[in-house]
């Protein structure tokens, strides 16, 4: 009964209908197009700081004498994503021949089950210490694809004679162009430690027939650090600034966080304005709504219906005028949403949208609406339609 | 008469909050079923305010004695004597009673719910279903010559049709009282008259008490109702009695 007397209370007062209706469309509609894009803009740049595994990455700068227990209580922070020891202050270096083609000065680095760069990649962590993956570069140049043998070539000079290991990997991965420029390697630690041990006169594994082997590596020169998230970078880095001098790309994040909150800030103010500016419209055209049925609602009251019922048809009616402004809102936020992609696209990459909304982003926006018009109807219900006596309202022309 | 009467009210007085120094009075009231009383008085007697207390639309009226339909109206409560309005009067205010934004017929169906439901709350034991009541009311409207104006909305009809819509909607849940307000104020002399007697003639074979609001004197005598009108003698400055001519 009382959404018979709702529906057709608004089909008769379909001008004024029209108009509440048309006063939310103006407030809800570019507030979630702002809404949209305050979530776009953000999440598309946290979501490419995020993603990006070198801006996790804090730098050794230089050289350092890391023994066992520094990577022990390294490992076990849980704001560690994955460390591996470095044996040089430097890079090892080696030369790499594929297809009849070599390359020299190749930049050797270590890696091991979990580096965030293989993720990134989508490649497989590597099994064998014989496993290599490369820089884009890198293969390009020596027309290498994933699954070739790879020659790593050592040289040193022992009693005055120059001598060269050579040791064949198989490349298990190509690294995304983004994430490493120039010629480089990444190997087993072992093979990294294999290398310079040849180097230094031993005979190891993997470059030699592992008849002198160095026992005595006790301890390591530098480390490859990378962070869980955003907000590990802030801690690790803070942690480990004070006994050593690092690299980071806090700068970036706090940069990003600093415009989160302006943003944030303006889009709440904006947010905040539109929204009472609509509240005081949809309240106004809802007082005048009740006073047009002041009799109407007199009528009905005479004839039983209850304080209860008046109140609950008044919530109705608004909260079904807010229901159809946010579907119309909702079609004219596609549409913006839609325009801004069509002109953004071609300066976005791919997959990056500038205006987003969620499914609940949405929930929430309506029930933020539908809630403003059933307590603005409760208010005038109980305060201005019941507060005006039977024998009064009889007599109102 | 033998039977007991289904109004039975002694000393209403009511005081203008607005205008304290303004009191009407109705010394006493008694109606039996099927009986009608003209409440008689000038413009801004106060005729129109005891219609709406006797109705139990204004509150804050005193009285001695109240009884209507068996319910002791004095001591029940507010929400109680909505119930017992809603149940057993009917009522025609003066600007009608239709609600602009239903058809008639969906108007009435209302009607019909609330007063259902109020006297289900009163533990009133019905007589007729709501089928019933519909099929009545819409013989009572093809009696009054609007029965193919049901479908429509009031805004459509003229202020003779409304006024017979808003009698057959008042008459619906078969009151025990109905209260009219002016009835005939915005009529011609001929229509206004032929209403009237209609309306009279429906109570009477309802065997409904009928108390209606009017102005003109002559026509209530020519229509042969009790008179209960504006009594100069007993009033002065301050205060308006009504009083109901002995037969």
């Amino acid at each position: 009964m009382i959404l018979k007397l709702c529906l057709g209370d608004l089909r008769h007062e379909g001008l004024l209908s029209l108009c509440a209706v048309a006063s939310l469309v103006a407030v809800i509609a570019p507030l979630l197009l702002l809404f949209s894009l305050r979530y776009g803009i953000l999440s598309s740049m946290e979501h490419d700081l995020k993603a990006n595994p070198l801006n996790l990455e804090i730098k050794m700068l230089q050289g350092y004498t890391l023994k066992e227990d520094f990577f022990k209580t390294l490992r076990a922070d849980p704001h560690t994503a994955f460390v591996v020891e470095m044996t040089r202050s430097l890079s090892v270096t080696a030369d790499v021949s594929a297809n009849h083609k070599a390359k020299s000065g190749a930049e050797c680095i270590p890696t091991a089950t979990g580096d965030p760069l293989f993720a990134y990649s989508a490649i497989s962590n590597l099994q064998d210490d014989h496993d290599a993956v490369i820089s884009a570069s890198l293969a390009e140049d020596l027309g290498c694809a994933q699954g070739d043998i790879l020659k790593i070539a050592v040289p040193r000079v022992r009693n005055g004679r120059h001598e060269r290991a050579v040791a064949n990997f198989k490349i298990t991965g190509i690294l995304k162009a983004s994430l490493a420029t120039g010629y480089k390697l990444y190997l087993t630690l072992p093979a990294i430690t294999a290398m310079e041990d040849y180097r230094d006169g031993y005979e190891p594994l993997i470059f030699s027939d592992g008849s002198f082997l160095n026992q005595g590596r006790q301890s390591y020169a530098k480390a490859r650090i990378y962070a869980k998230d955003l907000d590990s970078v802030e801690y690790l880095s803070k942690k480990l600034r004070q006994h050593f001098q690092i690299a980071d790309k806090l700068f970036e994040i706090e940069d990003l966080k600093a415009l989160t909150r302006v943003l944030n800030f303006i889009f709440f103010i904006i947010a905040a304005v539109s929204s009472t500016g609509g509240l005081a419209a949809m309240g106004g055209l809802m007082l005048a709504m009740a006073a047009r049925k002041e009799l109407a609602l007199c009528s009905l009251r005479i004839s039983g219906l209850t304080d209860c019922g008046v109140i609950l048809m008044l919530i109705a009616e608004n909260v079904v005028l807010g229901s159809l402004a946010f579907l119309f809102s909702l079609l004219l936020y596609l549409s913006g949403s839609w325009l801004f992609a069509t002109y953004f696209a071609p300066l976005l990459g791919e997959h990056k949208a500038v205006s987003v909304l969620t499914l609940s982003h949405l929930l929430v926006f309506y029930l933020v609406v539908a809630t403003g018009c059933a307590v603005l109807s409760f208010l005038i219900a109980r305060y201005k339609v019941l507060a005006v006596p039977l024998s009064l309202a009889l007599r109102r022309d | 008469m033998t039977q007991d009467p289904v109004l039975s009210l002694k000393e209403l007085s009511y005081v203008y909050k607005e205008e304290s120094e303004l009191k009407i009075r109705l010394d006493s009231l008694i109606l039996y079923a099927g009986s009608s009383v003209a409440l008689i008085g000038l413009s801004g007697s106060g005729k129109s305010t005891l219609l709406e207390c006797l109705g139990l639309i204004r509150p804050g009226f005193a009285a001695s004695s109240y009884s209507f339909a068996g319910f002791n109206l004095l001591s029940s409560s507010l929400k109680k004597r909505t119930l017992v309005r809603s149940a057993l009067m009917g009522i025609m205010p003066q600007q009608g009673a239709l609600i602009p934004f239903l058809r008639i017929k969906d108007d009435f169906k209302i009607t019909l719910k609330l007063a259902f439901y109020a006297r289900a709350k009163l533990n009133i034991k019905d007589t007729f279903t709501h089928q019933q009541a519909m099929e009545q009311a819409i013989l009572l409207a093809n009696k009054l010559g609007i029965g193919n104006l049901l479908e429509r909305y009031p805004e459509s009809l003229s202020q003779g049709q409304r006024q017979r819509a808003s009698f057959v909607k008042a008459l619906i849940h078969r009151p025990r009282l109905l209260l009219i307000d002016e009835p005939t104020a915005a009529l011609d002399p001929v229509h206004a008259k032929e209403l009237f007697e209609i309306m009279l003639d429906e109570c009477a074979k309802r065997k409904l008490c009928a108390l209606a609001v009017t102005h003109d004197l002559a026509l209530a005598r020519e229509l042969k109702l009790k008179i209960c009108a504006y009594d100069s003698s007993l009033s002065h400055d301050g205060l308006n009695v009504f009083k109901e001519e002995l037969s």
